[in-house]
């Protein structure tokens, strides 16, 4: 049992990361996070004939460009970030068929090493990165921005700076984790990305339940992502069908975003939406 | 501090609303500016702090520029930010200059709790600590303690009073502590007869 949940965590480790920089630290709600995670695998599969760091530049690219235009959206039009993000969805599904050709393709990029060890090298890289970024200044500045928009009209501070770098790197991370999805499984779909932001959210509503705290911290997501796929294997054991995991989801974050609004005494905020 | 033919219109075509005001605030001292609601005591202190490069404004909402889930130090940490935070480097470790270490010891303040469970009073002297980080020389105070009780707005007040070397100029309607803690000018802004606002010198 510890072994697909190892395997999946290693996968979704920096879709984890990238949205607790963007949803839990920015408090945004990032839906376009789906589409990062789409549009990162398919500029991977586009430069899957490169060099391997090279097809992992282009899956971050391919998110943190999604990440671009969610912003711009916001803050150059001003569009509420809901918006600026069903916008951007809709966008990058078009752009993401053209570019495809087809709803599915299959994707092999040469990686010279075993898999396992590719997605550990990865995810330790990711996690280095996000680590010393969370006890920057910045990463403190992400966490202001969520708990309080208004600080940087008083503060000599750029909020924009601030949440452009939160919201490119939260991305990048989401392209490289469709990456992963897509160097696993073997192939590029359009509908993989269905259901992405209720993972994500699930494992930040775990991972906060476990480690309280309004600061920036590394292992709300990776709490929260293993103690997710803990329960999903779990719920497969006794015979859940993997149909209804979506649905599944949906009940549990709303259950436990009520049972957080019921018991005052727990203060858990809404992630971003 | 002397400030010279300051002039300004809301657009272009807009009549003056200020044409060549002139007045002077002795530094280091606390001034209050009186005026009737609406006749531009605000606009006046948003102006002066753009026109004055070490001027720093405090608006009526002090708690928009504090993070109430973050401690005291934590606050006065992000208060040294720079303009585009470096995510390379860490917060500021000393983050209470030298000359307040004192002043925060007077105010009984505990500098490891959620600054959302301080008084008013104590948020209200975190926020002007962030402002006073920036090391200003014209300190503008716009209704310091409009949402303050009496208790906490003498806080308030004491702790400005307590202050050297910044000159300020205060927007209060507390009648009271304007008299008890005011060291220089007390300036009334007033709409003249062409519309344009003039400021007087009340004795």
């Amino acid at each position: 049992m510890i072994l697909p949940i190892l395997d999946q965590l290693l996968i979704a480790l920096p879709l984890a990361l990238g949205a607790y920089l963007t949803l839990s630290l920015l408090k945004l709600p990032d839906f376009s996070i789906e589409s990062a995670y789409l549009f990162g695998a398919v500029m991977a599969y586009l430069a899957q004939d490169l060099p391997l760091p090279w097809v992992l530049l282009s899956a971050g690219f391919g998110g943190a460009f999604v990440g671009i235009i969610v912003t711009s959206l916001n803050q150059y039009l001003k569009l509420p970030f809901l918006l600026a993000a069903i916008i951007t969805n809709g966008v990058f599904h078009g752009l993401t068929q053209y570019l495809l050709g087809t709803s599915l393709q299959s994707f092999h990029p040469l990686l010279g090493i075993s898999e396992p060890i590719f997605l550990s090298i990865v995810s330790v890289g990711l996690i280095a990165i996000v680590a010393i970024l969370l006890f920057s200044q910045l990463g403190y500045s992400l966490a202001i921005y969520g708990h309080n928009p208004h600080f940087f009209q008083h503060h000599p501070v750029s909020g924009r700076y601030v949440l452009f770098s939160g919201v490119l790197l939260g991305h990048a991370c989401a392209g490289i984790a469709g990456f992963l999805f897509s160097l696993s499984n073997g192939f590029v779909d359009l509908t993989m990305n269905y259901g992405i932001i209720l993972l994500s959210l699930s494992a930040l509503i775990l991972g906060k339940s476990f480690i309280r705290t309004n600061k920036p911290n590394l292992l709300i997501p990776l709490v929260g992502l293993f103690a997710y796929f803990c329960i999903q294997q779990i719920l497969l054991h006794v015979g859940l069908n993997l149909k209804y995991f979506n649905s599944f989801q949906a009940l549990c974050i709303l259950g436990a975003l009520g049972l957080f609004q019921w018991k005052k005494k727990i203060s858990i905020d809404h992630l971003g939406v | 501090m002397r400030i010279k033919n300051l002039c300004f219109q809301h657009h272009a075509k807009a009549p003056y609303f200020f044409q060549n005001l002139s007045f002077e605030l002795e530094e280091g001292l606390i001034h209050a500016l009186h005026g009737k609601n609406g006749v531009g005591k605000s606009i006046l202190l948003h102006l002066l702090s753009r026109q004055i490069e070490e001027a720093v404004l405090m608006s009526q909402q002090f708690d928009q520029t504090i993070v109430q889930q973050f401690s005291f130090l934590e606050n006065l940490q992000f208060g040294s930010l720079s303009r585009f935070p470096n995510p390379l480097k860490k917060l500021k470790k000393h983050p209470i200059p030298h000359q307040f270490t004192q002043l925060v010891a007077q105010f009984n303040i505990d500098l490891h709790i959620p600054v959302g469970q301080l008084s008013g009073g104590q948020r209200q002297i975190l926020a002007l600590l962030m402002k006073l980080q920036k090391n200003p020389r014209l300190l503008l105070l716009d209704e310091p303690t409009a949402t303050l009780d009496e208790q906490n707005a003498e806080m308030v007040f004491e702790f400005l009073s307590s202050l050297e070397k910044v000159t300020m100029l205060i927007v209060c309607h507390d009648q009271g502590l304007i008299q008890r803690y005011t060291t220089g000018q007390e300036l009334y802004l007033e709409i003249g007869s062409n519309g344009v606002r003039q400021l007087k010198e009340l004795i």
